[in-house]
């Protein structure tokens, strides 16, 4: 152990440099040292999807794939309160991953994942990114 | 079309059965594991005695709780799940949000002129507006 805590710094700064390392113990228990940066390049192509409508005095904007919905006074109001609910989500979803990975949510797992390396202050944009049906196609 | 106040979505929980809870913060948050294993989740609003609008309800009974309108209150009316496995009706296809937020921003269009607007119709507004010299 003291071994690895030494190297530690070490593998964090190849890491950090777009370098992977995979750290075992005992010939299991492995783990991936990524940087965040490249964790977030890997889960991009994840899309956040959304359904949104407007009401006078109710706006709602749905996240169809975690069965979300936030209501607002407004359209801003509904998306925060989207937003809100899918921190606490990710959250329970994380701690309760044991259980999600057998049942459908399974597949929500990158995008929880990606949700919860976004910085909290850019999580909204997520949702407003273009989704698979709008967007360009990738280049060549 | 009559809604539910956020009370009569608890007692339809109650009567469909299966529904434990999960955290409780601003709203209530409930699970549920059908059969299947596939799993449903909602929310009920502590704003007990207040309603939603029509689109909201809708919303709610086809991504959260996974039944028509019609089996919603047969549940509250009869106390036990009335599911019937029926096909929801299909919805209008809603556009994304970032789409909205775009035709507000662009063509300055009122909560008013938003109003229930179909994916169809954001597309083509803002198709205008991106044809525009």
């Amino acid at each position: 152990m003291a071994k690895a805590r030494d190297s530690l710094p070490a593998y964090l700064e190849l890491a950090r440099r777009h370098l992977p390392q995979i750290v075992t113990r005992h010939d299991r228990d492995e783990v991936a040292l990524l940087a965040l940066t490249d964790l977030r390049e890997v889960l991009r192509a994840y899309r956040f999807e959304t359904e949104a409508a407007v009401h006078q005095g109710e706006s709602t904007v749905a996240l169809p794939q975690f069965s979300i919905i936030g209501i607002g006074d407004s359209l801003d109001e509904a998306i925060e309160d989207a937003l809100e609910k899918l921190r606490e989500y990710a959250q329970r979803y994380l701690q309760r991953y044991e259980f999600y990975r057998h049942t459908d949510r399974r597949a929500l797992f990158p995008l929880v994942l990606r949700f919860i390396a976004t910085p909290e202050e850019q999580q909204r944009e997520l949702l407003l990114e273009p989704q698979e049906s709008e967007a360009a196609p990738a280049p060549a | 079309m009559r809604t539910p106040t956020w009370a009569e979505v608890e007692a339809f929980l109650v009567a469909d059965g299966g529904w434990t809870p999960t955290r409780q913060t601003k709203h209530d948050f409930y699970e549920k594991v059908l059969p299947s294993g596939k799993v449903l989740n909602t929310h009920v609003s502590h704003a007990k005695n207040k309603s939603m609008h029509p689109d909201t309800f809708a919303m709610i009974c086809r991504l959260q709780l996974e039944l028509t309108i019609d089996e919603f209150w047969d549940t509250i009316r009869s106390g036990k799940s009335a599911r019937t496995g029926a096909a929801q009706p299909v919805a209008v296809k809603r556009p994304p949000v970032a789409m909205l937020l775009e035709l507000e921003r662009k063509l300055h269009l009122s909560d008013a002129e938003l109003e229930g607007m179909s994916f169809e119709e954001a597309k083509r507004r803002l198709d205008q507006v991106h044809s525009r010299p």
